[in-house]
């Protein structure tokens, strides 16, 4: 074993030193967390009878969104039938569209720097301290995943906005006569928001890489006369900084994209790509961007960026993949040890911290659970239900050009709808990614890039554009909706499914079918079994996906095809947040609910996040 | 520099890891330290290098106690099994870290040249450790370790992870390398084999306690308790009630048979006693001291050597043949023949009866 195995890590690495990881390695860890080199050696093979399956999700995937996408970006590329930079170079040359671009990346740099200065302490005291509810505030960390971002943007205005709890609670505090925060409707609060939204996949990947360093190397270090200060500085810290830098590009990817809190916590007032998409498209139906020419030139900007940062990201996963071993577990200390400790200076920055945590993690959720029983009166307030009363009577409401239940029965009907397609498909295609070998996982893991690094404005303009027009006139139906919703979820059930049928030992499969099992037995009487819970994790993680789903189903939506997000959003653009309040409770509920149910799966299914 | 542990307890939660830990290393010795696994062989080396503190007992290094003193304070150098190699660093900057912080000046390129030649890696100092063989990331390890000359040098199972044939050769580099630079040594096995190899004297652990410091011979010959016994080489272990006695010499009823033996200590007659009895200390079939006639039940061919299992007063016992020996088959009976100095009585005070374990 020892000489096979050392041809095999030096040959291996001598190819990562030469172009960095190895390409199938990168490939395959697109969107992923570290924790995946050491599964590498599993037994793969090539495909079997099930192979026959694999044209169904290619097909979705082509029809669905390659097709659209390259229709859209032939539109930005092509003047009168002839390929033409035209439209690219006028974008580029135009000052207002340069600032967009700048402003998009700059907010999504300012968000991963906020995101990272959240999230890092909170790594860092998971790996280190011991106190009670740890579980529970690592498995709080996959929360993000589940909680729609309109309801964030939501929480942000109640808490934040002028008229919110904290600037009231302050004018009262310092008898002031003017709100002292002006957080909404700011770049600061886009900034905090995203960082809200972000923080814990910092958290996340920081703390898997820091979990998996094996305490030898610092120790090590130690024996060699380093002090923790060097131990830290030339060990630790060059160790965990893949994993760092993997989790801050992920971040920033989601930055460049997010589209509901830019629209709704920066109120107007700013623009980042796909706002400027969505606001000329569907609010001032600009002539340029709805004979797509212009608009398809500046989506094809975004998506190259986009990719340019997906690759990146790919790449930085790839050289972090690489060291998995046999890790001996870090030994911890407790967090709390007395009440002296607590005042020593040390504590009371963690203090701090904790103390902003709560405000801004905690803070928007609760503040939107409070105020959906709240009604504001001449001469205070009461408790009441007659939001929930509201949200659920199948009244018109102009505001919607419809009834508010109608945007909870879409919701769940376009969920149910998008997860049933998704979800299948997702699963013959991570089958795929789990069972091939090298090259073809490689081929299917690009495939999925594309995907995951398109906005899903972007998508929604494609899809407009391609079925507009018969035989598939899609458009304005609630089956555009549902297959918009379906494309987008797509690559996130691949990439949780993967993990769940990579951990399926091959040879499981292969003992039963030795027993005498058929192919088709062992797959329903061995792998489904194992796979279930991860499977229903998923469906679980699509569902709440769809169910959050805001800037495709804005793009597509007309009167009749509103879902809770986008009626949120409406309520929200009119200042009016009893109703959204109410239907936001409802979505948190189902987000818990959904947290609940993924929460023991978390750790399988959220590995590649 | 000698390393003294005095009354070492160590509980991690609710377990005893240690219980009572007293050892010595003098100046530039080899202490091997074995054991199986989880019986805290690690724990004392982790306390030595001072990633562990005691419970109670006392560390010193040459008279002075060095509780309290940090890691990176103790001069120690240490080798884990895993090589820990810093794997963002080449097999230079892994070999001149510790160089950094040693007060001692001098060429830093030519010591890591000095120490890679000693390990037999020279040239070698751009690679990434990922680049190496594991045999190769074994010794910048140990180089790196020795780089700022400390005056112990710590080896966690160094050669654990390497396959037989390496294990052999690297062991034997490893004692050399130690003999030249007279550098205090503890190192820490699970291999019973390597540490008789490579010792100057062996600390044998069961769980928790050290069982018996000694040579290798004394450990192999002359084992302090039954777990010793077990523990290192192949033998076998009768069990004996004394018959009779004078001066040194003593005849145990072992089965239906008698058996005469040398007895190292006082023991009083009727009393039950474990006896060792190595397996290349029988002879087949010729005439001995004592003899005991056997059934042959499985003759096990390993190469060199014929193992041959014997039933023989009420035992199954191992005889170590000569593998060119063709005359032994499965079913035979055969003489065991045996003088009484070829066998060991182990002291018995502190044992109960043992339990007959026909697998040694």
């Amino acid at each position: 074993m020892g000489s096979a195995r050392r041809h095999r890590t030096v040959r291996s690495v001598r190819r990562s030193r030469r172009k960095g990881p190895h390409p199938a390695l990168q490939a395959r860890c697109a969107w992923a967390s570290p924790a995946l080199a050491g599964e590498g050696v599993r037994s793969r093979r090539s495909l079997g009878g099930e192979g026959f399956l694999l044209p169904f999700p290619l097909l979705f995937l082509i029809i669905f969104f390659y097709a659209p996408i390259a229709n859209l970006l032939r539109e930005g590329l092509t003047k009168d039938g002839a390929f033409s930079l035209e439209f690219v170079r006028k974008i580029l040359a135009d000052d207002y569209f340069q600032h967009v671009i700048l402003f998009t990346l700059w907010q999504a740099l300012l968000s991963t720097l906020a995101s990272i200065i959240l999230g890092l302490p909170l790594a860092y005291i998971l790996t280190r301290y011991d106190f009670p509810l740890k579980r529970a505030v690592r498995a709080l960390t996959i929360v993000p995943f589940v909680l729609p971002a309109i309801t964030v943007a939501l929480g942000f205005a109640l808490l934040f906005g002028r008229n919110g709890y904290l600037n009231q609670f302050l004018m009262k505090l310092f008898g002031l006569s003017e709100p002292p925060l002006p957080i909404m409707y700011s770049l600061t609060g886009i900034v905090l928001a995203h960082a809200f939204y972000n923080a814990p996949i910092i958290t996340r990947t920081v703390h898997a890489a820091w979990e998996r360093l094996d305490p030898r190397y610092e120790e090590s270090a130690r024996t060699l006369g380093a002090s923790r200060f060097y131990v830290f500085k030339d060990i630790t810290l060059p160790m965990i900084l893949p994993g760092l830098l993997s989790g801050a590009a992920l971040v920033f990817i989601f930055c460049f994209l997010s589209f509901p809190i830019v629209l709704s916590v920066g109120g107007g007032r700013f623009s980042t790509i796909e706002v400027e998409i969505y606001t000329r498209v569907v609010t001032r139906l600009d002539p340029e961007f709805i004979n797509y020419k212009l608009g398809a030139a500046l989506a094809l900007i975004g998506l190259m960026l986009s990719l340019g940062m997906t690759y990146l990201y790919l790449r930085l996963q790839g050289s972090f993949a690489r060291q998995a071993e046999h890790v001996r577990p870090r030994s911890t200390i407790p967090l709390f040890v007395g009440v002296r400790d607590l005042l020593r200076p040390a504590k009371i920055l963690l203090w701090l911290y904790v103390l902003v945590s709560v405000l801004l993690f905690v803070g928007p959720v609760l503040a939107i659970v409070i105020d959906s029983f709240w009604e504001d009166a001449p001469g205070g307030g009461r408790w009441t239900l007659r939001w929930y009363s509201y949200i659920f009577t199948p009244d018109y409401e102009a505001l919607l050009g419809d009834s508010p239940l109608q945007a909870i029965l879409n919701s769940l009907g376009f969920g149910l709808g998008a997860t049933m397609i998704a979800v299948p498909l997702g699963l013959i295609f991570a089958y795929m990614i789990a069972r091939l070998r090298w090259a073809g996982r490689r081929l299917f893991d690009t495939l999925l890039m594309a995907p995951l690094a398109t906005s899903s404005i972007v998508l929604a303009f494609a899809l407009l554009r391609a079925f507009n027009a018969p035989p598939f006139k899609l458009a304005g139906t609630a089956t555009a909706v549902i297959i918009a919703h379906a494309v987008i979820i797509f690559p996130f059930v691949v990439r949780a499914l993967v993990p769940v049928l990579e951990n399926l030992d091959m040879k499981i499969v292969e003992m039963a079918r030795s027993l005498g099992a058929s192919r088709w037995r062992a797959l329903r009487e061995i792998e489904l079994p194992l796979v279930a819970g991860g499977l229903i994790a998923g469906a679980v993680f699509a569902f709440a996906l769809s169910l959050g789903e805001m800037s495709a189903t804005l793009m597509l939506a007309r009167p009749g095809l509103n879902t809770m997000p986008v009626a949120i959003y409406r309520f929200l653009s009119q200042h009016s947040l009893g109703a959204p309040s109410a239907m936001s409770t409802v979505m948190i509920a189902v987000s818990a609910l959904a947290f609940i149910l993924l929460e023991r799966w978390g750790e399988r299914i959220f590995k590649h996040f | 520099m000698r390393v003294t542990l005095k009354e070492i307890t160590k509980r991690f939660g609710m377990t005893v890891a240690l219980e009572g830990i007293s050892l010595e290393i003098t100046e530039g010795e080899l202490m091997a330290l074995v054991g199986p696994s989880g019986c805290g062989k690690t724990t004392i080396l982790r306390l030595i290098a001072g990633f562990e503190t005691p419970d109670s007992g006392d560390i010193l290094f040459d008279g002075q106690s060095v509780l309290g003193v940090l890691p990176e304070r103790r001069g120690v150098g240490l080798v884990f099994q895993n090589y820990a190699l810093f794997p963002h660093m080449n097999v230079f900057q892994n070999v001149a870290y510790g160089l950094k912080f040693a007060r001692s000046s001098g060429n830093v390129r030519d010591r890591v040249r000095a120490l890679l030649e000693l390990v037999g890696l020279e040239g070698l100092e751009q690679r990434m450790p990922s680049e190496l063989s594991a045999g190769q990331q074994q010794r910048v390890a140990l180089a790196r370790a020795l780089a700022p000359n400390p005056k112990i040098l710590l080896l966690d199972e160094p050669l654990s992870a390497l396959d037989a044939k390496l294990r052999e050769r690297l062991r034997i580099e490893i004692k050399k390398i130690q003999k030249a630079l007279k550098i205090t040594t503890l190192y820490v096995t699970h291999d019973q084999e390597e540490a008789l190899a490579v010792a100057d004297r062996v600390a044998v652990m069961s769980i928790a306690h050290i069982e018996q410091i000694g040579t290798p011979q004394e450990v192999y010959h002359t084992p302090a308790t039954e777990f010793v016994a077990r523990f290192i080489g192949r033998g076998n272990l009768l069990t004996g009630r004394v018959a009779q006695r004078d001066g040194e010499s003593v005849v145990l009823a072992v089965g239906e048979s008698a058996i005469r033996a040398h007895a190292a200590h006082e023991i009083e007659i009727g009393r039950l006693v474990t006896v060792l009895m190595r397996p290349e200390r029988i002879r087949l079939n010729q005439p001995a001291e004592n003899i005991l006639l056997g059934k042959i039940t499985e003759v096990e061919f390993a190469g060199d050597t014929l193992w041959v299992h014997v039933e023989a007063a009420g035992n199954t016992l191992i005889v170590k043949a000569n593998a060119l020996d063709s005359s032994l088959h499965e079913g035979d009976v055969v003489q065991l023949g045996f003088a009484a100095s070829d066998l060991y009585i182990l002291p018995s005070d502190r044992r109960s009866p043992p339990t007959p374990s026909p697998e040694l």
